[in-house]
């Protein structure tokens, strides 16, 4: 019930990670950001399913931002150079673009998904902004980071049309093969990897 | 004993002891072709829904295997399925070695192999998104090996196709809400528009291609263009299970003529990019963009003839593809793989720039190759809708065509006057056998087509 009364709350935490991820340059902030996320993502999935099976996203989430950081966590590669304001502001005005969007397109997808506003506006912002990552960002971490926020997303949604127990573990199997692939990918980039 | 522990648990197991045994090459390579062969010939084999007769005992072999309430189905419809293309992973396996893929190729092939088996065998069908998720990411240390930076190709690969889990995912939901629901057409728009997009994604389909040319030359062509046939040829299947299941996907209007549409648009722009290009690799993605395009004019045909096309297309796309891209990796050993480091090959690598032209004459369509008859039929069967269904694609086959006489061009362009056969045995054996199942193929169509149409039995709603 709580959680219920509160999911506006969940829905901040979503925009405000999500668009602290679009600009931060550290990884250990980005994979905070990320785990502080994945909490939203929880909350909002609680109000649909049971709090045993929706702390499963919030397990996973936090699984795949550890195998990124443990990943990067030898590499600096992700500040190599100063990064100008200007680009930052470009990024966080196109996040604002998107929560604007997400706004205005909401009513529409209500009338073919009967969901929780709060629910299926969280869910949208995730997906946009993982949208947005996955067309800006150039890097593999930042590009795993973007392809973990859009599933979130879309996890959030696709919670409340299927409940099954399967799906979710299979969609979580899914979500660390991801983190897994991207660790790979990140220790390539570092020169880590032996032929 | 069941089907889907032959065909899926068998080869993820094969996947594992190869994985253990990657330290030692040649009898990786030994174990991963003859496990394939043998997996092959016990596909046309072993009778569905009948015992098998070893001699001293009958041993009943069950088509469905169920795990956690769900069902893995192999019947006997999907037999000449797991035939081709274990047959296929045979010869894959088998070129892996002359193309110097990475120790990881046949064990996590093998693997991805099993896992796209499971997706067409697995009930209800929204697994299969997950399952080829899953394959997806397994074949990621292939086309990105250890020791090798990342490409942008293989990171634009991996998003285009996780983009499509989600669609999938969404698209089962409403095509559920359908089925419960047919007089909604609002609901019925919304679950085509959400299958479409998944299969675009999948399927590389315009505009959503763009990664297909980077991922195919940033990486060993041999090794992408097998991840790429593999997921292609497994994902147009569950189109067609998709088209058996739903009658509503079957009679919506607008479905075919969009097909037609998009399928123009990717042979006409593919071999019109083809026709522009130096580097042979890109060549080869837009060939097989080409191929996939010349697939969805088939399916467009809505009628028993053109599922016929769509899956007889399946046996002669494997082998000019395969032909393509283990002559380009054969000949990049020797020389940049573009027309200018190609230049006067021929007289060096005669074996190769022969299977390289055939290749890609083949995938153009060329009269005596693989592909010609049933392209031929195809184009025959398009005329009755409109001859620009015709006259376009056969715009992008003169490209293609167009191409292959400039890379002849430059193969034969050479001042010396000694021939050299500079291809390994190994090697000198692959090519010889590819091309000449391309010419027999080409030549005796009625040989092999009967069996491969055979696909069409799992497929009982299809007309």
């Amino acid at each position: 019930m709580i959680f219920q009364r509160l999911s506006f709350i969940a829905a901040i935490i979503l925009v405000v990670c999500s668009l602290f991820l679009l600009v931060s340059r550290n990884w250990r902030q980005s994979i905070l950001a990320l785990a502080t996320l994945y909490i939203g993502v929880f909350w909002l999935t609680a109000l649909v399913w049971p709090v045993g099976l929706a702390i499963v996203k919030l397990v996973v989430g936090w699984m795949a931002g550890a195998v990124l950081g443990a990943s990067t966590q030898y590499g600096s590669f992700l500040v190599q150079q100063p990064e100008l304001r200007s680009v930052q502001m470009f990024r966080l005005t196109a996040g604002g673009v998107v929560v604007v969007l997400v706004f205005a397109l909401e009513p529409t997808v209500a009338e073919w998904i009967e969901i929780d506003r709060v629910v299926l506006w969280g869910a949208m912002i995730l997906i946009g902004m993982g949208f947005l990552q996955l067309g800006i960002m150039t890097n593999p971490f930042n590009l795993f980071i973007g392809l973990l926020t859009l599933l979130a997303g879309f996890e959030t949604i696709y919670a409340v049309l299927e409940s099954s127990v399967l799906v979710a573990g299979l969609l979580a199997v899914v979500n660390l093969g991801l983190a897994l692939t991207g660790a790979y990918l990140i220790s390539l980039q570092h020169g880590e990897g032996t032929p | 004993m069941n089907a889907p522990l032959i065909w899926i648990g068998l080869p993820l197991l094969i996947a594992a002891i190869l994985f253990f045994l990657r330290g030692r090459p040649n009898l990786v390579w030994i174990i991963a072709v003859l496990s394939n062969a043998f997996l092959a010939l016990l596909a046309f084999s072993i009778p569905s829904g009948r015992p098998v007769n070893l001699g001293f005992m009958l041993l009943p072999v069950d088509d469905s295997f169920v795990i956690l309430g769900r069902r893995f189905i192999l019947g006997g419809g999907d037999r000449p399925f797991l035939g081709l293309i274990f047959a296929f992973g045979a010869f894959w396996f088998g070129g892996g070695k002359v193309a110097r893929a990475n120790r990881y190729f046949a064990p996590l092939g093998m693997a991805v192999m099993a896992l796209l088996v499971a997706a067409l065998a697995v009930e209800p069908f929204l697994y299969a998104a997950l399952l080829v998720e899953m394959a997806v990411l397994v074949s990621i240390p292939l086309l990105s090996p250890p020791g090798q930076p990342v490409r942008p190709g293989v990171l634009r690969f991996l998003i285009f196709q996780t983009l499509a889990m989600p669609f999938i995912l969404i698209a089962g939901w409403a095509a559920g809400a359908v089925e419960t629901n047919p007089a909604d057409e609002r609901l019925l728009q919304q679950a085509v528009v959400l299958l479409a997009l998944g299969f675009a994604f999948w399927l590389a389909v315009f505009p959503f291609y763009n990664w297909m040319p980077l991922l195919v030359s940033q990486t060993n062509p041999f090794v992408a263009s097998f991840i790429v046939l593999v997921l292609n040829t497994l994902v147009f299947l569950l189109a067609l299970d998709f088209l058996n299941a739903f009658a509503w996907l079957r009679e919506f209007e607008l479905l075919y003529p969009a097909l037609r549409l998009v399928g123009t648009i990717m042979v006409v722009t593919g071999g019109v990019w083809a026709v522009f290009q130096q580097d042979l690799a890109r060549v080869l993605a837009y060939s097989i963009i080409v191929e996939n395009g010349f697939s969805l004019l088939a399916l467009s045909l809505d009628s028993r003839t053109g599922f016929e096309i769509f899956v007889s297309l399946f046996l002669a796309r494997l082998i000019s593809v395969a032909l393509f891209s283990l002559s380009l990796t054969v000949l990049s050993e020797k020389a940049t793989p573009d027309l200018r480091g190609l230049q006067g090959i021929m007289q060096r690598m005669p074996l190769a720039s022969v299977a390289l032209l055939m290749g890609l004459f083949g995938i153009a369509g060329l009269p005596l190759f693989a592909v010609f008859p049933m392209r031929l039929f195809l184009l025959e069967n398009l005329a009755q809708i409109s001859i620009a269904y015709v006259v376009w694609p056969s715009i992008g086959m003169v490209c293609l065509i167009a191409f292959g006489l400039r890379l002849l061009a430059s193969f034969v362009r050479s001042d010396e006057k000694l021939w050299k056969f500079e291809e390994s045995w190994i090697q000198s054996f692959f090519l010889t056998g590819g091309i000449l199942l391309v010419l027999v193929i080409g030549t005796f169509p009625r040989w092999f087509l009967p069996g491969i149409q055979k696909l069409l039995e799992g497929f009982s709603q299809l007309k």
